[in-house]
């Protein structure tokens, strides 16, 4: 395969202090632009997250000399739609514009951020759309999955509290949410992507004048977190249901790791991808499951590796047994080598794929700059994955994914299952915050 | 008007016929060095078997448990140890097959989905298996989910009067469980013949050894009839009708409203894609306006022309929908009163001159998202082109779309919005949250 060579970068510091990428892509007449915030739900601990979430929602609600209906128009005008994306550690605001309009659109998240009206008079309905989705996601039972699981591990740090209480939502204000974000929002703490088809000097210019004078905030860092797990099954009750959904893990380490790309090709070999043991197994063995799929979720300085099923309630201990029995399969015997090879090549092949669409060269540059990687890590993780050999997979399952300290979270039917789940840990009631 | 735009799109595309009916679009795009190898064939949801719902779904997994020369989940081994990825999925009229691989590949991507044209070769093992996987795929989308099958299945099934239109593509249990190897002989032999297909090829490659390597895989597949037409045809709505639904599970009320739309390739079809940007589309539309920044009855309105697409990938009839989760502080007449606030003044008066140029550009925005927007690179316009192919019967109407859309006048625009969007020609489902069913069968008892 001919050598991999990451798509050409432009990094440039605006005098703002403000960091800019430009990145030509793709060939599509599109200009993918983002404002990414370090700014997220783990900014706001005690609102358990949800407090960025209405900063996010309020940002569309107009800037400058524009009301709320006024600037969709605006981004509307471009092709594009104002997309505010709230994260655990960033919130981006972005939009995907023809591409002749690329230095407007910069101009205008400019105004975005600059001059955010956060109108009081809006407040009661963010409020109550707010909440309306906090009831939307306490019924799925994925967001239950993930909110016992996180609680698990990373406790009362923001990580570990997916979801939030009514209570906590009808104290926000419009005045709290401008509080947070002047004491974040900044150029030193935000970094402007922008990928695709644009005429770039035309781009950086309008980022220049724009965002020049754009002073920081008086933000403090916030805690790091110190997830832990221990074998326990923390248990949501769902009577009736149809399927038990699965979420199973433990911390592992972050990607500034050495260990961390030997870690990712053992977890596209155990259940990572289509063709990954736990998914052979559950999925086209014995039927138990559709979409089951391992991961490893990052932030920065720490992470944590999942497996995420969802499984007919009448086989959710012999999924539960599949599953440790995978794990505990390779962390006793190196794989074979046709095997590592082809999940290699996976990972190698997949990484090529990332970087041909302008969304996917963003996110891996919004990924390095997240975890402090530069783009030599980037260059060098494809001769990284071509290194590691069968030894390593198994030193690396048996350092890192240890089942009997692994956190199990169960939503399901707990009068069907309990019986079953019995031989694979305690079973706690799980904690769900605003359940 | 505007001046041309700085950046043009036009997308490469040659095609041929084979010998044995296979119809073959390539388009070069030479800006990633990778290929995207996808195969349609122009049989979805709404032509399986009576007795058989879900069956062309349950097929499609089938189509990944081998054949001839590929073991079962060999050609997904094959595409990720050659650092590619894969997928496939059954849409109204067409079940696609596709990878994404490094450019270097291309004819072992060719190799493996001829061989599969040729026919799955499976026994009751496998079939069992992708039964049981299938129906796990159900729980998890829809039926352990609040609002699991709102509005896509919930709707069709109360709206349409055509059962090839109305019924539930993902199946009913009991369809999935008599499924049989003899049937899975039979659909293949009715609908997955070279003739009722198309290979698409986009990415990184040379035309003239990408159509050798083609011939050699695909031309020597035997011919067969393709199918015989089926009728679609869907009556003309004549009234409001009011449908509910509930939901268990869901936690909060719903409402979602269905329109029929003009036929496709039509110019008031096209007319009518402008108007779902006005209505429906993004935040600044009129939907989004009334319901969400004026009158705060939800946070978001959702929809389109197609539940399983957009407006180029599936052919008519299809429901223009708008759907919405609300609080119970409304009821679904006050719902209703205000969608008529925000679609009557466009069937009372044509667009303005800024409203119909912003209609325009957004959707000449969505038609690239629609080439580029997906994960898989190269995807999008190969669905496209195999969409055109499939169902117009020429992939070159992708370079049309820009065209087309600019044929349309406010004054059309208008009238289709008299004709299509009358409140006398719509259905309307409200999705009864459990809470409140139970509150109601205790009121009439």
């Amino acid at each position: 395969m001919a050598p991999f060579s990451l798509p050409p970068v432009e990094h440039r510091g605006l005098s703002s202090g403000l960091r800019t990428s430009l990145v030509a892509a793709g060939s599509i007449p599109k200009a993918h632009v983002r404002l990414v915030l370090d700014l997220g739900t783990v900014h706001h601990g005690e609102s358990a997250g949800w407090l960025p979430r209405l900063l996010g929602d309020y940002l569309k609600e107009g800037a400058g000399e524009l009301d709320a209906t006024a600037l969709a128009d605006a981004v509307a005008r471009m092709g594009g739609r104002l997309a505010v994306n709230v994260e655990d550690d960033t919130t981006t605001v972005s939009a995907a514009v023809l591409a002749e309009f690329a230095p407007d659109l910069v101009r205008l998240l400019a105004t975005v951020v600059r001059e955010p009206a956060f109108p009081a008079s809006e407040e009661h309905r963010l409020k109550a759309d707010l909440a309306r989705r906090l009831d939307l996601a306490k019924a799925q039972p994925g967001a239950l999955a993930t909110a016992a699981f996180r609680d698990a591990l990373y406790d009362r740090h923001p990580y570990g509290r997916y979801l939030t209480t009514r209570d906590v939502i009808d104290g926000f204000s419009a005045a709290a949410v401008r509080s947070i974000f002047e004491a974040y929002a900044g150029p030193s703490k935000a970094h402007l992507y922008v990928g695709g088809m644009f005429d770039a000097p035309a781009v950086l210019e309008a980022a220049e004048t724009a965002f020049d004078g754009w002073a920081d905030g008086d933000a403090v860092p916030v805690a790091a977190a110190t997830p832990s797990s221990a074998r326990a099954i923390h248990l949501v009750d769902r009577p009736g249901a149809e399927q038990s959904t699965l979420s199973i893990g433990r911390p592992v380490p972050d990607p500034t790791d050495e260990d961390y790309v030997a870690l990712a090709v053992t977890n596209s070999l155990l259940g990572g991808s289509f063709y990954s043991r736990i998914t052979l197994n559950i999925r086209e063995d014995k039927g138990y499951t559709y979409s089951p799929r391992s991961q490893l979720v990052t932030h920065p300085g720490v992470a944590h590796w999942v497996e995420l099923a969802d499984v007919t309630t009448a086989v959710t201990g012999a999924s539960l047994k599949e599953i440790f029995g995978e794990i505990e399969r390779l962390r006793s015997e190196p794989p074979a080598d046709d095997e590592l090879e082809g999940i290699k090549n996976y990972v190698t092949g997949t990484y090529v794929l990332r970087h041909a669409t302008p969304g996917g060269i963003l996110d891996q540059l919004e990924f390095l700059d997240l975890h402090g990687l530069d783009e030599r890590w980037a260059a060098a993780y494809v001769d990284r994955v071509i290194e590691i050999d069968a030894a390593e997979v198994q030193r690396i399952a048996a350092a890192h994914l240890p089942p009997d300290d692994m956190t199990i979270a169960i939503v399901g039917d707990a009068s069907a299952i309990r019986e079953q789940i019995e031989p694979f840990g305690e079973i706690v009631e799980a904690k769900v915050v605003g359940s | 008007m505007t001046a041309p735009p700085a950046f043009q799109l036009e997308i490469p595309v040659e095609q041929h016929t084979f010998a044995n009916g296979l119809r073959v679009v390539f388009s070069p795009d030479h800006s990633a060095p990778i290929v995207t190898v996808a195969v349609y064939y122009h049989v979805g949801m709404r032509l399986e078997p009576r007795g058989r719902t879900g069956f062309a779904h349950l097929f499609e997994h089938l189509m990944f448990q081998g054949s001839e020369h590929l073991g079962k989940m060999e050609l997904v081994k094959r595409v990720q140890a050659n650092g590619g990825t894969l997928n496939g999925s059954t849409r109204y009229d067409f079940t696609n097959y596709f990878e994404v691989l490094p450019a270097h590949t291309l004819e072992l991507a060719l190799w493996m989905e001829a061989d599969r044209m040729r026919g799955p070769v499976i026994t009751e093992n496998e079939l069992d298996n992708q039964r049981d996987v299938v129906k796990n795929e159900i729980r998890v989308n829809v039926l352990n989910q609040p609002y699991g099958g709102f509005p896509w299945i919930d709707m069709a099934e109360r709206a349409f009067s055509n059962w090839h239109n109305a019924h539930n593509g993902y199946g009913d249990m009991v369809d999935l469980d008599a499924a049989s190897l003899e049937d899975a002989q039979a659909f293949f032999a009715s609908y997955y013949s070279p003739a009722n297909a198309a290979l698409v090829v986009v990415g990184d490659f040379e035309s003239a050894a990408a159509l050798d390597a083609a011939r050699r895989y695909f031309e020597d597949i035997p011919a067969a009839p393709p199918p015989p037409p089926a009728d679609v045809a869907e009556p003309d709505w004549t009234e409001e009708r009011r449908f509910t639904s509930n939901d268990p599970l869901a936690s909060r009320p719903a409402v979602a409203v269905s329109y029929q739309v003009p036929e496709r390739q039509t110019l008031e079809y096209y007319a009518m894609g402008l108007l779902d940007q006005v209505l429906l589309q993004g935040e600044d539309s009129r939907l989004h306006q009334e319901l969400v920044n004026r009158r705060g009855i939800t946070g978001s309105v959702s929809g389109g022309t197609n539940f399983l697409g957009n407006m180029f990938n599936a052919q008519t009839p299809l429901l223009w929908t708008a759907s919405l989760i609300h609080d119970d502080t409304h009821d679904t007449d006050a719902v209703l009163e205000a969608i008529d606030a925000a679609i009557e003044p466009v069937r009372e008066r044509a667009l303005d001159a800024a409203q119909f140029e912003r209609a325009m550009v957004k959707a000449r925005s969505s038609f690239y998202d629609s080439l580029g927007g997906s994960v898989y690179p190269g995807f999008g316009r190969a669905d496209l082109l195999a969409s055109f192919a499939l169902m117009d019967g020429d992939a070159t109407r992708i370079n049309a779309v820009d065209a087309r859309f600019a044929e349309v006048t406010p004054a059309l625009v208008h009238e289709v919005a008299r004709e299509y969007l009358r409140p006398d020609r719509r259905a309307v489902l409200s999705v009864v949250p459990d809470a409140a069913a139970t509150a109601e069968a205790e009121v009439a008892s």
